[in-house]
């Protein structure tokens, strides 16, 4: 079975093209939020010290070259013009993360705030991108099927994590039970959307 | 936009899936182009026709509204 096949589905490459400027956009706004911040707190020198700034200039210049128009051609142009905005702003942000990791550590780059703006773009375009890939896989087996085999691989994984964390050094067995849960509701949230996702692509399978 | 593709691919006994896979896309774009929610490429259309055996004319063409009456103006 190939595990991954590009998709050579002019549609779903569209679809991914607006998923990208979905995201984008979120990130954007996260972005515009910290420098704001930032010019609240600290004033024009707070943003011109802040290294997003050029990311955010980087990444915004491009749309200046986008056109308002409702020319197919040109609505497609411009999607791609986000996604390269979008691969700058990308390359800017694990950047400036990365630099944060390696002088600081984790929890320095925990401390900046990007890292909040990263992880919910991420988290967004994830779910964003099991649309396309509900649309893109040629699974024969059953949607149902795959959700229960999917809540048992979970509900086992979240058993033993929750087991060996109340077994470790500084955790009760309270502690192990909420960390088990927690990757139980973690694991549970993307799966059911999938069953969605491939319950509506079943309902519509019309032979 | 709406197409003739459902009657051409019940002509050629192919379901959605095998029309799919012999163009090399997803079931689910068939199905939206056969209820007239996705406006495929020219490419497209033309390897779904090549697919079904039929004219870009038999499967997409559509009249044009009010065609009719300004035939008949033009008479």
């Amino acid at each position: 079975m190939k595990m991954m096949q590009p998709i050579n589905d002019e549609r779903l490459i569209i679809k991914n093209m607006k998923n990208i400027r979905i995201i984008y956009a979120l990130q954007t706004l996260g972005i515009v939020a910290i420098l704001g911040y930032d010019f609240v707190i600290i004033g024009m020198d707070g943003i011109k010290e802040n290294p997003l700034w050029l990311v955010f200039i980087a990444s915004t210049v491009l749309l200046a070259f986008l056109s308002m128009t409702s020319d197919e051609r040109l609505a497609l142009k411009n999607l791609q013009k986000l996604r390269i905005a979008y691969g700058v702003q990308i390359l800017g942000i694990v950047g400036i993360l990365g630099y944060d990791f390696i002088t600081s550590g984790m929890d320095g780059m925990r401390e900046n705030p990007l890292s909040f703006v990263f992880i919910v773009s991420m988290t967004i375009g994830a779910f964003l991108s099991m649309n396309v890939n509900v649309d893109h896989e040629n699974n024969k087996t059953s949607a149902k099927k795959e959700l229960i085999i999917s809540l048992i691989v979970v509900a086992l994984i979240s058993i033993i994590v929750g087991i060996f964390t109340s077994f470790s050094e500084g955790f009760t067995a309270i502690g192990g039970l909420l960390a088990g849960v927690i990757i139980l509701i973690c694991g549970l949230i993307p799966f059911t959307f999938l069953f969605y996702l491939r319950k509506t692509k079943d309902d519509d399978n019309d032979a | 936009m709406k197409n003739n593709l459902k009657i051409a691919r019940f002509q050629v006994n192919l379901t959605q899936q095998q029309l799919a896979e012999e163009v090399g896309i997803t079931r689910q774009t068939i199905s939206l182009i056969e209820k007239g929610k996705y406006n495929p490429t020219l490419k497209l259309c033309l390897s779904i026709c090549y697919a079904v055996n039929k004219t870009l004319d038999e499967v997409f063409w559509v009249e044009r509204e009010g065609s009719e009456n300004e035939d008949d103006a033009a008479n």
